[in-house]
């Protein structure tokens, strides 16, 4: 098949309209009911429940800790690590309100993608190893109180945790190098 | 857009006389008849949502080509594996008289061996796009788009004769 013959069987291709109906009449019943959603704004929604969640767990903290006995410097750390927790979770839900598909071109969604997959990457293993710390020590002050009871809950927390997170980590890191490649090869001749 | 009944409108428009075009991109993207379905749903709904900061400077196929081309490249990247077009189902796309059942399988196998950024220049070309607005689209400064596209040519053409 030559190019012309390419050039024309693309434009002599045409979709089934019925194959599109039923999508096109979903389509209008979302917009009528304004209930049109994309990953993105799940993504943004996920990202508004976190920061809701880790705000919220501030005043938790400070209330319920001291009731339970918990020393002074768990409880400062874990405030510490929820506000943290909030400051990153707003930023990635900015990148994500910035990347626009219909505004942007396919180099600059690329390479928005990319910054902000990294990110979230490096954020995860920010997160991961502060919770470990401040879960450890959570687990120990238990253990001090209340025996080995604690002390295995926090262990068996623990791996489950790990096995999930490495998981994760695995996934993300094939789609970050999917997208680095589609990147590199959308700069190439530069 | 000014209004809301002015966005549902063009939408309208847009599903109607547009959504064959980008069925076909998300044709290319998707590795199966599912993933097809969830692209252009996907496709759509950016594509409602942008409508409201749409202000006509650009052409409206080219400004939808940006939106499919985006949402396709940047959201099924975990089957990168499985991202090939599934011939045997090519049947479900229609074409005129003028051309045979076995030209489209050779176009699907034919462009699905390229890389989804060559996929997006290639598809623009076959749709008689200019180089500025594949330039518009892509990012590419509009002699790269010039060079990529010989080069595309080149191992289409290879392609077709092996």
């Amino acid at each position: 098949m030559d190019l012309d013959e390419l050039k024309r069987t693309w434009q002599s291709q045409s979709t089934r309209i019925d194959r599109l109906e039923a999508q096109n009449r979903e389509l209008r019943r979302c917009v009528r009911e304004n209930k049109v959603y994309t990953k993105r704004s799940k993504l943004m929604r996920t990202y508004t429940w976190l920061l809701i969640t880790s705000v919220v767990m501030i005043p938790f903290v400070l209330l319920a800790f001291p009731t339970l006995d918990i020393d002074m410097g768990v409880t400062i750390m874990f405030v510490v690590t929820m506000a943290g927790l909030a400051i990153a979770n707003s930023y990635v839900y900015m990148l994500i309100k910035k990347i626009d598909p219909t505004e942007m071109s396919v180099r600059e969604a690329l390479s928005r993608v990319l910054y902000l997959d990294r990110t979230r990457q490096r954020i995860r293993w920010v997160s991961m190893t502060v919770a470990v710390v401040v879960v450890s020590i959570f687990f120990y002050t238990l253990y001090q109180s209340d025996g080995h009871a604690g002390l295995l809950g926090g262990i068996v927390g623990g791996i489950v945790g790990g096995i999930l997170g490495l998981r994760k980590e695995a996934e993300i890191k094939a789609t970050i190098r999917a997208i680095k490649a589609d990147l590199e090869d959308a700069l190439q001749d530069d | 857009m000014n209004t809301e009944t002015q966005r549902k409108q063009l939408f309208d428009t847009i599903l109607a006389e547009y959504g064959p075009m980008v069925d076909k991109v998300c044709y290319m993207y998707g590795a199966d008849e599912e993933q097809r379905k969830d692209l252009y749903q996907e496709c759509m709904a950016n594509v409602w949502q942008g409508l409201r900061n749409f202000r006509g400077d650009a052409k409206l196929s080219t400004w939808l080509y940006r939106a499919c081309i985006n949402t396709c490249i940047t959201c099924y990247r975990r089957t990168r594996k499985e991202d090939v077009v599934p011939i045997d189902n090519a049947v479900q796309l229609a074409a005129d008289e003028s051309s045979r059942p076995d030209d489209l399988k050779e176009m699907y196998r034919l462009i699905s061996c390229l890389t989804p950024v060559e996929k997006a220049i290639i598809m623009m070309w076959l749709d008689e796009k200019s180089y500025d607005e594949i330039s518009e689209v892509t990012g590419m400064p509009r002699n790269t788009v010039a060079s990529r596209l010989r080069r595309i040519k080149s191992k289409l053409v290879e392609l077709g004769n092996s």
